[in-house]
């Protein structure tokens, strides 16, 4: 019944689908960028002309600077943190068996399953009483809580493929275990602690909804200032820094490909 | 007789129900190579883990040079091991390696270096220390863990089965290579292998282990000549085993009723009369002559048909259907003068006594 | 008698790490998740009074309704996509493969407001789809899509694909080619080689994307807000209104008790049908 001509036919169009889907996917990001350097002052495609003025004003209108300001200020401490404390988890979590450890797990996991909205709808509850809400030690608790669960996750799977002999070789070898970990297992595993670090900024970066919520007008990250800029009077300057934004996570991706070994999983990369 | 420089008693492992290790006792004397030999599962890495530290004794006694290894931790025991799979540091180079047991050792950086190069050289591997494990091939990667446990000069040096990743041509070569450093250095050397070939060619003595317990400790020509148990003679080469009954033991030697035969053959302490033994000959000391020929009186026979004929290119195995079971006998094939035979002939196998050992029927 | 007790505690000290991590946790999430979802029983008094609203004023049950619509749909329109892209991809050789996994990862390095901005910018009226559409001779005048259904699912399911591509290819590349060569060497034509064999060996990415894609569409916020209209509003929004504008923590407490009933629901759905996806 079927013969090879309708299977070609039939193959031409899952290609064709997929090729439309692929440019579903990639094309809004092109189109941002492009309108980054629109020489209009509205949101039209294509841009009548070409212009630096929205990477202009970025920096040079006092709220957006501050925000950006803000920003960092936020992704260093997180990520520093987050990278302490996921790597420390996983390495208690890598020993073997306790009671409760899953339970520990999950509780460590869980930011990941909760959705954003619930986060930061609580956080913002919890920062009131305490004071937190449009300070930086409340965002960097904050961003940290939900960063924690990707840095655990990324340095578990590298401690995963150190081989547990290297560190029996090296007992014999008369190191002691603080030396075992020091000289073996940390250079072994500190590729994915540093794509911990570079994953846990970037989230930090990116975050939106929570910030929404605990931040004040006076102390908002960049995303923040997005949206209140898209609910409000739209100009291409959300492209530019959308622009930038979409730069940075880019060039960390590269950087953390860089690192790694090859053949290795990266979390930046997706499971694969 | 030179010191004892580790000496097990009574050691025990015991997993659960099951005892990996059940009640082993050794001394291995200064300058002795030792072969650990059994199948998988019979105990003879657990009890080298536990002779490096990496697993603890349920019960019993290790001893180094007189002194009780119980209490300390593998980074204070001052014991060479080298692994099955080499555990070679990625992110170090050889030389890195090699070092690392001599930094741990707090010794000066300049003799440091100095040792490094030595022991490299003694391994054949001079020009390769900068090079990464990932960029060694199996054999280097194997001679760089062997120079990573002996750089420290340690008194006594444990390998697991460090050869089974090569290919046969390198692993007889390695096996020699080791046999020579053994030598050159005078360490004391606990290997581990399942293979019987190499323990026959490497040890001075060899500990055969069958489910947690040392069955046969001994020379290989001990072992090969007179095995105590059927499993030991089973283990290490090829035998022939006739089952029987003992019906008369006298000054090391007894009379075993096999189904109708009566055998004569050499027996060891353990054999007494009316125990299940098996009459074990190789059959490589069996010979085979057309049936009716006459024979010398001090030699066993056995009457039966060829039933199998192969062709092994340096010698000739039969396989003769004889009184219920079958026996193996092995020809060398050299001078044309040897006869042939063909399938069906009717033949006699026979053999010295003294070839012939009664051992006991144990299961495995 | 035997071995250093030092060496053992040694390594159940190193277990003490998981610690410090832990404490955040407890502190500075599970204490004020759990805080907001008791508010839902103990505000403004105790009693179930929040929960009676949701289900009696319109606004809460059609949002509620909206959300599980609006997921839903969403899953389905991910699932009928991504399904032959991630086939495409798992069939892809080498570089070609490499690059599409770049080009669906793409999505993932751009924040999600930057790409619903996008959205907005295209489906305006004066946008680039509209215009083009009228260009083409399709339509006459543009077509609506933004402030309303269109522009949701469109921003969601743009947003959602990698996260049901994703599963479905990690499943799909490990499915050995042999399986349905064999099934066609014994007669099987593609439909069916396709429904006995292949489908059912892809089933557990399937069910890995399906929850994966449902549970985030359910929670989401920035995309219906800016695309959606007012008959498109999605829980989290109630939620952000109920909170920020309004103070009213017990209600807010009430739509996050359904939202992560929700969430749990779907979870448990997973395991109890998709076994072999749970393991890794």
């Amino acid at each position: 019944m079927t013969n090879i001509r309708t299977e070609r036919l039939w193959n031409a169009l899952r290609i064709a689908v997929c090729a439309l889907l692929l440019i579903f996917l990639v094309a809004p990001m092109l189109i941002v960028i492009i309108i980054s350097f629109s020489s209009a002052h509205f949101l039209t495609f294509p841009p009548p002309g070409y212009s630096l003025q929205w990477y202009r004003k970025l920096f040079g209108d006092p709220a957006w600077f501050d925000s950006m300001v803000v920003s960092v200020e936020i992704i260093v401490p997180t990520g520093i943190l987050a990278m302490a404390l996921g790597t420390a988890a996983a390495l208690g979590l890598s020993r073997g068996e306790f009671p409760g450890k899953r339970v520990v797990t999950g509780l460590l996991m869980a930011p990941i399953v909760v959705p954003v909205i619930i986060i930061a709808a609580a956080t913002y509850g919890l920062f009131q009483i305490w004071s937190l809400n449009g300070t930086l030690l409340g965002f960097v608790l904050a961003h940290t809580v939900l960063t924690v669960p990707y840095v655990t996750s990324t340095v578990l799977a590298s401690l995963e493929m150190v081989d547990e002999g290297y560190g029996k070789a090296a007992l014999t070898l008369g190191a002691s275990p603080w030396t075992v970990f020091r000289r073996i297992v940390f250079p072994l595993i500190l590729p994915g602690v540093l794509s911990g670090l570079l994953f846990a900024m970037v989230i930090s970066f990116d975050e939106l909804v929570v910030s929404l919520f605990i931040g004040s007008p006076t102390f908002r990250p960049v995303t923040v200032q997005m949206w209140s800029d898209v609910t409000g009077d739209v100009d291409p300057t959300i492209a530019a820094i959308g622009t930038l934004l979409f730069l940075f996570s880019l060039l960390v991706l590269l950087l953390e490909a860089a690192t790694r070994r090859s053949g290795t999983s990266s979390p930046l990369m997706g499971r694969s | 007789m030179s010191d004892a420089i580790l000496e097990l008693r009574d050691v025990r492992r015991t997993y659960g129900n099951v005892n990996a290790v059940d009640g082993v006792s050794i001394t291995l004397a200064s300058g002795e190579f030792l072969s650990f030999l059994g199948p998988s599962g019979s105990g003879k890495t657990t009890t080298l883990s536990m002779i490096a530290g990496l697993a603890e004794p349920s019960s019993g006694e290790i001893l180094l040079r007189g002194k009780p290894l119980n209490p300390l931790p593998p980074y204070r025991r001052n014991i060479g091991v080298v692994f099955q799979n080499y555990a070679l540091f990625p992110h170090m180079s050889a030389e890195k390696n090699v070092a690392f047991p001599l930094e741990m050792r707090a010794v000066p950086r300049a003799e440091i270096e100095q040792r490094v190069a030595r022991v490299l050289a003694l391994v054949g591997l001079a020009t390769h220390g900068s090079r990464l494990p990932s960029q060694l091939s199996g054999g280097q990667q194997q001679r760089v863990a062997l120079a990573r446990a002996i750089v420290f000069e340690p008194p006594l040096l444990l390998m697991d089965e460090p050869l089974g990743a090569l290919d046969k041509k390198l692993r007889e070569q390695m096996q020699l290579e080791i046999k020579q450093l053994h030598r050159n250095l005078g360490i004391s050397i606990i290997y581990v292998t399942h293979d019987q070939e190499e323990a026959l060619t490497m040890s001075n003595r060899i500990a055969v282990f069958n489910n947690g317990r040392i069955e046969q400790l001994g020379t290989p020509a001990d072992l090969y000549e007179h095995p105590k148990t059927r499993f030991v003679a089973n283990f290490i080469g090829e035998t022939n085993l006739l089952p029987g009954t003992v019906a008369e033991v006298s000054d090391g030697w007894c009379q075993v009723d096999c189904g109708g035969l009566s055998l004569r053959a050499t027996s060891s302490a353990g054999v007494s009369k009316g125990q299940k033994v098996a009459v074990a000959v190789r059959p490589e000391r069996t010979l085979l002559c057309a049936r009716g020929e006459v024979l010398p009186a001090a030699e066993n026979r056995v009457t039966g048909t060829i039933s199998e004929s192969v062709y092994l290119g340096r010698s000739r195995k039969y396989v003769v259907a004889a009184a219920g079971t079958a026996v193996t006998v092995v020809q060398q094939i050299g001078s044309a003068s040897e006869p042939l035979f063909s399938l069906g002939d009717p033949v006699e196998v026979h053999w010295l006594i003294q070839d012939a050992t009664a051992v006991l029927d144990t299961a495995g | 008698m035997l071995n250093s007790g030092a060496w053992r505690s040694a390594l159940s000290r190193q277990t003490l790490l998981v610690l410090p991590a832990l404490i955040l946790m407890v502190g500075v999430f599970i204490y004020p998740v759990g805080r907001l979802l008791l508010r839902s029983l103990s505000e403004p008094v105790w009693g179930l009074q929040n929960f009676r609203e949701l289900m009696v004023q319109p606004v809460y049950f059609s949002a509620l309704v909206n959300t599980v619509v609006i997921s839903g749909s969403v899953t389905l329109i991910c699932l009928l996509a991504g399904y032959p892209l991630a086939y495409t991809i798992a069939r892809a050789s080498g570089r070609a493969q490499r690059l599409l996994i770049f080009a669906v990862l793409i999505p993932f390095w751009s924040s999600i407001l930057v790409r619903t901005f996008a959205w907005l910018v295209l489906l305006q009226s004066r946008g680039l789809v509209n215009r083009t559409l009228i260009d083409l001779g399709i339509i006459e005048t543009p077509v609506t899509m933004v402030h309303n259904r269109v522009g949701v699912l469109v921003g969601m399911v743009h947003i959602l694909l990698p996260f049901m591509v994703l599963p479905l290819y990690s499943v799909m590349v490990r499915i050995d080619a042999s399986y349905t060569h064999a099934a066609a060497s014994l007669g099987a034509p593609p439909v069916k080689n396709f429904l006995r064999v292949y489908l059912p060996l892809s089933w557990p990415g399937v069910i890995n994307g399906t929850v994966l894609v449902f549970v985030m569409g359910l929670g989401y916020f920035i995309t219906p807000a800016l695309l959606g209209g007012a008959g498109d509003t999605m829980v989290a929004q109630l939620i952000e209104v109920e909170v920020a504008d309004l103070g009213r923590w017990g209600i807010a407490g009430a739509l996050a008790v359904v939202l992560m009933f929700g969430v749990t629901v779907t979870f448990a759905f997973l395991f109890r049908i998709g076994n072999p996806a749970t393991r890794k």
